[in-house]
């Protein structure tokens, strides 16, 4: 900068650079708005993403012989913002809409218009809010998002006056969406003039589980556009991309497979593509499924085992939160006791919750037996207790602990089976505790490392004091039956690790895959595409229906008698009544369903 | 038990069990090495469990079959693992006791797994119906999952680590990546 500073015309680039980082940093369009406001007149860039911000000023500065100052690049819609010093130059610059730069057409527009300024801000979300509940059917598990620029309320309230604030729309969208926590397997974004889907990249966030996605009638051109989702909509199953320029353009065979093979490689688990197959669905299930049967978070080898593990292990955890010092009947001289951090094993960053609680291990460390980083043979053996006073001394210097096994039972796994050798049990239980107190006993973490400056232990102490928190745990109790009914714990590992909030053995219901099957009628692609195998399709209606019927509307009219359970006859009114719409037809079938006569259904 | 036997008995631990792990993440053919048949490359997962010993992955023990064949819980092991997806494990974490009296050791181990998320199976066949010929099929490896993994396994392997030594193998996943392809 400096040396672009010097010499003429070099002050103008340092105002320009200075103002430019300003607004990276802070993002506050107020200030620079104001410092500027005098000869400045806002206008934003679209369709520049082909190469870098700065490489599409310079060529609006070459070709369109107008300077753009202080430009950014606003995150979250992708739009590219900038300042012209007049009206003149700025109405210069409309008409220069629709010039190529870098393989695509360049859009601009005034600037200046935002939600915030345009709407009530609050009246934003409301307004928003009603149109998605009104865009969703919850039986369907879907949300119609087709041709938004038309819906008429949205276009009363401005959301699509200037392209600043058509390219918020759906960002908003999506985040008010998620906020809605609606269940969403299908989404139809037709007929939306979308030419980059990079202000839809929210969407893989918030509908993770998209199965069924339309993109039909838009203005896709580029295979880069799906960079955006890229291996995040990690269960669609269906794409509809009919009507955009991205596959109609190809006339080579080698050219379309290409980009079929790029959209797979974008969506691992896509099997139909505008109703071709390019998966074999089962084969590819059973690619990505562990082939283990699912056993449940409990595992008991007998029902003797059952009982005594249970118990078992419901005791030793409640006395371990009350009073460790009563569980030490169930050790002996040669039992053993100890204890490892694995702080690397994987788990889930919540940005709510404070997780540094989680990973601090502080107390933990200098007693950990962890054998991959435990070298020394003295070390190894010194870290095991042996025998009451050895484990009782080891159980203090562990901190206080709750675990909500009776509460929370759903957060623990067990799994306990014979252990022969020592006429004996094993009992593992993984799961989570709650700290709820420092150790009794802080000797070990002065005493295990030696003072010095290298010595984070004591720096924690001295300085910091270690956090209380959530840990996941791991533990292995080696337990045998004494002849006179009581217990012996021979061996006792506990693996301690970071917080884990969300167990592998939990399975949420919505994570299942809705196999292909006849079943799946019910739960129907955006528009109707494919015939799924086993339903009934077009060619089982009768020939006189055939006859007077196009093939799409015999489709639809499958589509709906399937989806309404109506006989054909009415079905066929329906369709008519509602203009050969499927949506209409839904509205209208779900608005008169209670007038309708019993023998206007097939069953 | 001395200290000196202490120092002794850890050692071949840790070798045994990333050799373990190894079995399970071999590849049906790479550039370097192919085997003869599916079933010489199935064989070698899990190559030191005993026939007879416990197995239980996920909370699921595996039955060994009486008919049309006798089976081991080892054999039905190898098949079901062969029709998972190819892995890659790390190991994490272990601590073990030696159960005086027993001869046999206990240990606990804290891994991290992940998976071939490409879509092809483990013998490297692909479910899509149109392929790229030119780009070379390899492992689009996907998030790490948590397994913790408790075995019992026999003193023996200080002296034979090659030998079936292992009781029982108790294979849990602890923690699921919410963005996994693959369905457990």
């Amino acid at each position: 900068m400096s040396y672009r500073g010097r010499g003429r015309g070099g002050g103008y680039h340092n105002y320009n650079n200075n103002n430019n980082n300003n607004g990276r940093a802070n993002f506050n369009h107020n200030q620079v708005d104001s410092y500027i406001a005098q000869n400045s007149i806002p206008i934003e860039i679209m369709g520049w993403n082909g190469a870098s911000s700065d490489e599409c000023v310079n060529f609006i500065s070459r070709k369109c012989k107008v300077v753009v100052m202080n430009h950014v690049v606003d995150p979250a819609t992708g739009v590219l913002k900038g300042y012209v010093k007049t009206q003149q130059m700025a109405n210069d610059l409309l008409e220069w809409s629709g010039v190529k730069f870098a393989g695509q057409s360049l859009k601009f527009s005034k600037g200046g218009d935002t939600f915030s300024n345009k709407i009530n801000p609050g009246n934003t979300i409301d307004v928003i809010t009603q149109f998605i509940k009104s865009r969703y059917q919850p039986e369907f598990k879907m949300l119609n998002l087709s041709a938004v620029k038309h819906d008429p309320i949205l276009v009363n309230q401005g959301f699509f006056n200037s392209i600043s604030t058509t390219s918020k729309f759906f960002p908003a969208l999506m985040k008010i969406a998620a906020d809605l926590k609606l269940e969403v397997l299908s989404v139809d974004l037709s007929g939306n003039e979308l030419t980059d889907l990079s202000t839809l990249s929210a969407m893989a966030a918030t509908f993770p589980q998209l199965q069924n996605l339309s993109l039909q009638n838009n203005n896709l051109s580029r295979i880069k556009v799906f960079e955006t989702w890229k291996h995040k909509l990690n269960f669609l199953r269906e794409l509809l991309l009919r009507g955009n320029p991205l596959l109609a353009n190809l006339t080579s065979a080698s050219d379309v497979e290409n980009i079929k093979l790029e959209i797979m490689r974008a969506f691992p688990r896509l099997i139909v593509v505008d109703g071709e197959i390019l998966r074999n669905e089962h084969v590819l299930n059973e690619s990505l499924s562990f082939g283990f049967p699912s056993g449940g978070s409990m595992f008991f080898q007998d029902d003797e085992i059952r009982n005594m593990a249970t118990n078992f292990i419901s005791n030793y955890l409640n006395l371990w939160d009350s009073n460790r010092a009563d569980l030490m009947v169930l050790y002996q001289a040669e039992s053993q006791f100890s204890m490892q951090v694995d702080t690397s094993h994987p788990y889930l960053l919540e940005s709510k919750t404070n997780n540094s609680a989680g990973t601090d291990f502080g107390y933990y460390l200098p007693n950990s037996r962890n054998l991959t980083r435990v070298s020394s043979a003295k070390t190894r053996s010194s870290r095991v207790a042996v025998g009451q006073e050895q484990i009782f001394k080891a159980f203090s210097q562990l901190p206080k602990t709750k675990h909500d096994l009776l509460a929370k039972p759903e957060n623990f796994s067990v799994e306990s089976y014979r252990y022969s050798q020592v006429n004996g049990v094993i009992i593992t239980i993984h799961g989570s505790f709650n700290e709820t107190d420092k150790p009794d006993n802080l000797d070990g973490l002065q005493s295990s490392v030696p003072s010095g400056p290298r010595n984070r232990f004591a720096y924690n102490q001295n300085k910091k004091a270690i956090a209380l928190g959530h840990k996941s745990f791991d533990r292995t109790l080696v337990v045998i039956p004494a002849p006179n009914g009581a217990m012996i714990v021979a061996s006792d590992l506990l693996l301690i690790r970071p917080f884990a909030s969300k167990d592998a053995w939990k399975q949420p219901q919505s994570y299942q895959i809705t196999p292909p099957s006849s079943a799946q009628s019910s739960n129907p692609s955006p528009v109707p595409a494919v015939t799924v195998h086993g339903a009934p399709s077009a060619n089982d209606l009768p020939p006189e229906i055939k006859s007077s019927l196009n093939p799409a509307q015999q489709e639809l009219l499958v589509k709906v008698v399937l989806e309404t359970k109506l006989t054909l006859q009415y079905g066929i009114m329906l369709c008519e009544q509602s203009s050969w719409d499927y949506q209409q037809c839904i509205i209208n079938f779900k608005n008169s369903v209670a007038s309708l006569p019993r023998e206007a259904y097939t069953t | 038990m001395s200290q000196l036997q202490q120092q002794d008995i850890t050692q071949p631990i840790e070798p045994f069990i990333k050799k373990l792990l190894t079995s399970l993440d071999l590849q049906y053919s790479t550039p370097t090495t192919s085997y003869p048949s599916v079933e010489a490359y199935a064989t070698q997962f899990g190559k030191s469990l005993k026939p007879d010993g416990s197995i239980i992955i996920n909370g699921t023990p595996l039955i060994p079959h009486a008919s049309p064949q006798p089976s081991s819980s080892k054999l039905e092991f190898q098949k079901k693992w062969l029709q998972s997806p190819l892995s890659f494990h790390q190991l994490n974490s272990y601590d073990c006791h030696l159960i005086p009296g027993t001869g046999t050791f206990i240990i606990n181990v804290s891994a991290k797994v992940r998976f071939d998320e490409s879509g092809r199976n483990r013998l490297g066949e692909s479910a899509d119906l149109i392929t790229d010929h030119q780009r070379q099929s390899r492992a689009l490896w996907g998030s790490w999952f948590g397994v913790n993994i408790i075995l019992v396994v026999d003193q023996t392997i200080m002296t034979n680590p090659e030998a079936e030594v292992i009781n029982s193998f108790n294979y849990r996943f602890t923690f699921h990546p919410e963005d996994s392809v693959i369905k457990i």
